[in-house]
């Protein structure tokens, strides 16, 4: 009885115990994972292909993977990462006839050295002979001394050198390359380089009448469409600007080999013979050479002509191991997923599978966080994570329930959408009227009536986070000012509500990209915006991406709604200056003002990343008061975290800007004031 | 209210089930035209089945005794006080099996998880690995994970088992008054004397049970998305693989055959029965139907198999009744006094007849609509073959998507309306087929 009892009562009792002690005990584990961060995503696994992230978070990933040269801090500024130091000089090479010129000309420029010393005056810092030729470095890259040391050696016959560009209808390269080697010719030729697949530039020292009619006769050969050869100049010497950067010490991949400017060279060779679209991708055409120094710690880069925003092709390019890359010639997205390259970050992948990634700290700091990103997840595995508090982060935040996670986070702003006036247009090239347009748009409105998670912008040409932007102020939606902007300029309103002048109506299309729905709204919602000041706007969709860049290269729009990508340039020549307003130039807008073009060169010009803002202030203050385009807002990617997640910035200003890096590395104090952290080494 | 009414087992029960899983998993692979040799490969339809088949071994197990000790614990207290609290627990063991279990299911994810916040094993999503993990934690996580399913399981099981206990005692022959004047003590009446009659009873509704618990366990594994046999086998189901859902006859079998082997370990044994009712009855029709009505080419007929799998699996203890009943019938002493066949069967087979017949009508159409509430969730495509208000009660049943199963859990307030609906309607027609089935005196 005593033991059918017990059994009766004993085994429910027991059970009960047990599952009340493994339910708390469970309970207690799961949620007190305190040095790390759970993350829930919809979306697969990524692919982690360093330089192509698919998604926003796919790019915060490889952020906390791999490590570029620089980087731009959470101030804005750019930041030492990988490279420690970075300096411009200036090399020169002139070709003599023969060597003992070339020697001549060496010890001309050694005697100037002198009780005057000519050298330091001139920024000269070294003459070296190599064959017959003389290669000169000088420390600064705006040298005007460099004329004055030609000087000296000009009596000496310098040999010419010419500018050749090479084009042909069929791919050049393989040819090219067979013409290189059996060319008794060739080794006239001292620089090529490729511009696309099709064409190139080379550099011919000495005279070039023989090795052009060699290269006819070959290149022409059973074919009927001749290769075209045209001079583009003529010089008595090669001046090529170079950037040298020193990669920091000490620093190691993730599989314990030292980080060299080997690495950084093998990376950017990788990336120059693929056409992914990099941010700031034409800093690296730019580039002529690639050369280790100094028992690789130093990356040599050479590049073709003087370009300023060239320091940007590194920001926030991740670096690769040199090994990787040559074991993976032609690595595919397969590559990236099978056999991850190392990083350098501060995170390394310690777990990849087909749902799940954790990233665990490098340096085992107790205040850097681990990661464990689920993927794939569904709405109901959310929930529960959410309601059991074993998750931290929702991405994105659209997936989550809000009543439990009310701290939203808006990643940084990688783009933003901007109306682009065709200034040609015979209503749109005034002025005025395009200032009335931009008071008549109400942006606030625009993020409160349009989906996803939009941030307010300002009207500079470039990201409001970097250090050069100079913020500047977007006209505010003034709808009677506006009014009374085309009431001056002589648009009276008709019986219809529509803006007329005495021999036309306020009427235009706004071409719009039809794939996506954002860009449709927007459109919907900016003509009704623009139609209470009487403008009838028509919508004209464009299918595709190459109709739209062929109707904006041969101006055919009157208004144009368009994605703005940021990048760490502050190049705006290609999209302002006159020379690129002819049909088929990238000034789609078609400004012409000599006053800015010339403002437009000084900043593409300009080497010194900390007198950009003063160059970029002088250039919006004579381009923005044109209104060449009109900005409307940023667009955000939006993560829902739990409250009680540390480390998180105010939530109210989209534009604040927030990553997983800030997540995993918490800021020791506030940041102040933007300011370039980035040492420039000073001349040896 | 799932489980058949009493009825003696075959002999052999065991093995019968095991014949009859493959059997069934023969005649569906050949009615779908597929070969049998799907059966013999080794590549069986989903790797680590067996540990699967393991894992749902266990929980059932549990859920069983729990069910059992729990009813048992239940049902002899409430013996014990007067007879309404009797009543009334039967009535409470009653109104709990006739829960949709898919409701109970996701009744407790939305109060354990979404209400309480407190984890469930297998629902949860990828941690961190503990780098101060103990070998606490790691025990802990582990029985979670099989007694949250276990638990779930049992409490309609412990329905179940709680009507049988109250039900049963009735069945046993009344020792009260002649104990009581050889002075044996109260205790020792119920948990001796009263539990030793009861024993034998009991396991035969437990080997009732056993056929229908893993049907249950489809969907609780289902819905817990725990790793077993059950969470797999819905899986097929939904999906329609056909030699998935042979193999999970032969594998269902084969677990209900061993449970119903360990049951040996009860004593005291009832004869059982050799005739064919039985043998034809104590089959897993239920699991068998659910497999077979889900297939695409099966829509149409899909409720006729349902019906026709109640109607089985009842069959042989309507007989029982019937039997028992009529062999109380004044039959004889009516021919004795010399009324005529007719007059007989109008006075005295009819009545009791008609009453047979309407009980019979109410339990079914209970027994289907549980049953149906089953299907739907297992397989809501087959929403689309019911009609209306029965669509409308079962929608919320049926978590189509992620999407669903998310708002479930945010508000399963639908989701209850709807378990609490079918349940009442249920408990009404049980009611309502008890009060007019006639009794054998």
């Amino acid at each position: 009885m005593i033991l059918a009892r017990t059994l009766i009562f004993g085994f429910p009792l027991l059970i009960a115990a047990v599952a009340w002690w493994a339910a708390t005990e469970s309970q207690r584990s799961r949620t007190r994972h305190s040095d790390g961060i759970v993350v829930m995503l919809p979306q697969g696994v990524p692919t982690l292909n360093p330089f192509l992230p698919a998604t926003e978070v796919e790019r915060e990933i490889i952020d906390l993977v791999h490590e570029p040269l620089f980087r731009i801090g959470p101030d804005g500024a750019l930041q030492p990462a990988l490279a420690e130091m970075w300096r411009w000089s200036q090399d020169v090479t002139c070709w003599f006839a023969d060597d003992v010129t070339a020697k001549r000309a060496q010890e001309l420029l050694q005697t100037q050295i002198g009780e005057t010393n000519r050298w330091a005056e001139w920024h000269l810092t070294s003459v070296r002979v190599l064959e017959n030729r003389l290669l000169l470095n000088f420390s600064d890259a705006n040298a005007a001394g460099v004329q004055q040391a030609l000087n000296v050696v000009a009596a000496l016959e310098l040999q010419p050198i010419a500018f050749w560009r090479i084009e042909r209808h069929t791919p050049l390269r393989q040819a090219w390359d067979k013409f290189i080697a059996g060319s008794s010719q060739a080794r006239q030729i001292q620089r090529v380089w490729f511009d696309g697949a099709n064409a190139c530039e080379m550099v011919v020292a000495g005279p070039s009448q023989r090795l052009l009619d060699e290269m006819h006769r070959f290149f022409d050969t059973n074919t009927n469409e001749p290769t075209t050869m045209n001079p583009l100049a003529e010089v008595g010497a090669l001046s090529e600007p170079v950037l040298d950067l020193d990669i920091r010490p000490g620093q190691i991949w993730h599989n314990n080999t030292p980080v060299t400017a080997e690495d950084a060279r093998a990376t950017i060779e990788f990336l120059l013979t693929r056409d992914w679209p990099l941010p700031n991708r034409e800093a690296l055409r730019h580039i002529q050479s690639l050369e280790v120094q100094n028992n690789g710690s130093r990356l040599h880069v050479t590049y073709r002509k003087r370009y300023g925003p060239a320091l940007g092709a590194f920001v926030d390019l991740p670096l690769l191991p040199a090994m990787w890359l040559q074991a993976h010639p032609d690595a595919q997205e397969a590559d990236f997923t099978r056999q991850a390259p190392s990083g350098a970050g501060t995170h390394r992948i310690a777990v990849r599978d087909a749902r799940s990634l954790i990233l665990v700290p490098v340096n085992h700091e107790k205040t850097t966080a681990r990661f464990l990103f689920n993927f794939s997840a569904s709405p109901l595995m959310t929930q529960v994570g959410v309601r059991t508090r074993t998750i931290d982060l929702v991405w994105p935040a659209s997936v989550a329930d809000h009543t439990h996670l009310t701290q939203l986070r808006f990643t940084p702003p990688r783009q933003r959408l901007v109306v682009l006036w065709n200034t040609r247009h015979d209503i749109l090239k005034n002025v005025r009227l395009r200032e009335a347009l931009a008071l008549a748009t109400d942006s606030d409105d625009l993020i409160r009536s349009l989906p996803g998670r939009l941030g307010h912008v300002d009207a500079s040409l470039f990201a409001s986070g970097l250090w050069f932007s100079t913020q500047a102020k977007r006209s505010p939606f003034q709808l009677e000012a506006a009014q009374k902007i085309l009431t001056d300029e002589g648009w009276l309103r008709n019986v219809d509500g529509l803006a007329r002048s005495p021999d036309r109506t306020l009427q235009f299309t706004l071409l719009v990209p039809s794939s996506d729905a954002l860009h449709a709204q927007t459109a919907q919602r900016l003509i009704a915006q623009w139609g209470k000041i009487g403008a009838k706007v028509t919508i004209e969709t464009v299918e595709d991406a190459q109709t739209l860049a062929q109707r904006l290269h041969e101006h055919h729009f009157d208004a144009v709604l368009l994605d703005q990508r940021f990048e760490v340039s502050w190049d705006q020549l290609p999209w302002w200056h006159s020379s690129q307003a002819a049909s088929g130039g990238t000034n789609f807008c078609g400004i012409s003002d000599p006053q800015i073009d010339l403002l437009l060169e000084t900043l593409d010009a300009e080497v010194e990343p900390a007198h950009v803002p003063a160059r970029v202030r002088e250039l919006e203050a004579k381009l923005l008061p044109l209104h060449p385009m009109l900005t409307l807002f940023t667009t955000h990617d939006e993560a829902a975290a739990v409250p009680s997640l540390q480390n998180v910035r105010s939530t109210a200003e989209p534009t604040a800007g927030w990553t997983l890096r800030s997540l995993a590395m918490p800021p020791m104090c506030e940041f102040k004031a933007p300011t370039i952290n980035l040492k420039m080494r000073t001349a040896e | 209210m799932n489980a058949q009414h009493f009825s003696t087992p075959p002999r052999w029960l065991p093995l019968r089930l095991l014949l009859g899983g493959v059997v069934a998993a023969l005649l569906l692979l050949l009615t779908q035209r597929r070969s049998l040799s799907t059966l013999f490969a080794w590549n069986v339809p989903a790797p680590g089945l067996w540990v699967r088949c393991g894992s749902s071994l266990t929980v059932l197990v549990i859920a069983l005794l729990l069910a059992m000790s729990i009813a048992l614990a239940a049902g002899l207290l409430a013996r014990r006080m007067e007879p309404r609290v009797e009543i009334f627990t039967a009535l409470v063991g009653r109104a709990l099996a006739c829960l949709p279990i898919a409701a109970i299911a996701w009744g407790f994810i939305g109060g354990w998880i979404g209400h309480l916040g407190w984890p469930v094993e297998t629902l949860l999503p990828a941690q961190l690995p503990e780098a101060d993990g103990t070998w606490q934690t790691t025990l802990a996580r582990t029985l979670w994970e099989f007694l949250a399913p276990a638990a779930v399981l049992a409490l309609l099981l412990c329905g179940e088992m709680i009507e049988c206990v109250i039900t049963d005692a009735t069945a046993t022959a009344d020792l009260d008054y002649s104990l009581r004047a050889r002075g044996v003590p109260q205790s020792s009446r119920l948990w001796v004397h009263h539990l030793r009659q009861l024993l034998p009873l009991l396991r035969v509704r437990m080997q009732s049970l056993c056929l229908i618990a893993p049907v249950y366990l489809l969907i609780v594994e289902d819905v817990l998305r725990f790793m077993g046999w059950g969470g797999w086998l819905a899986q097929s189901i939904r999906a329609g693989d056909v030699s998935g859902i042979a193999f999970g006859f032969i594998t269902g079998g084969a677990m209900m055959a061993l449970l119903c082997v360990c049951l040996f370990v009860l004593r005291g044994r009832l004869k059982s029965s050799s005739s064919f009712m039985p043998a034809l009855a104590w089959h897993p029709w239920f699991l068998w139907a659910l497999g077979v009505m889900t297939l695409p080419n099966m829509s149409v007929l899909c409720w006729l198999i349902l019906w026709l799998a109640v109607l089985v699996a009842g069959s042989a203890a309507w007989h029982q009744a019937w039997n028992s009943i009529e062999d109380q019938l004044p039959i004889d002493a009516a021919r004795v006094l010399g009324a005529s066949e007719g007059m007989i069967w109008l006075k005295h087979i009819a009545p009791v007849q008609f009453r047979m017949l309407a009980a019979w009508i109410c339990t079914v159409f209970a027994q289907t609509l549980l049953w149906i509430a089953v299907a739907c969730a297992i397989q809501p495509r087959l929403l689309e073959e019911l009609v209306d208000p029965l669509a409308q009660w079962c929608r919320p049943l049926a978590i189509v998507s992620m999407q669903d199963a998310a708002q479930t859990l945010a508000d399963p307030t639908a989701l209850l309306h709807a378990g609490g609906s079918i349940a009442l309607v249920a408990l009404c027609l049980i009611q309502v087929s008890r009060i007019v089935q006639p009794r054998p005196t």
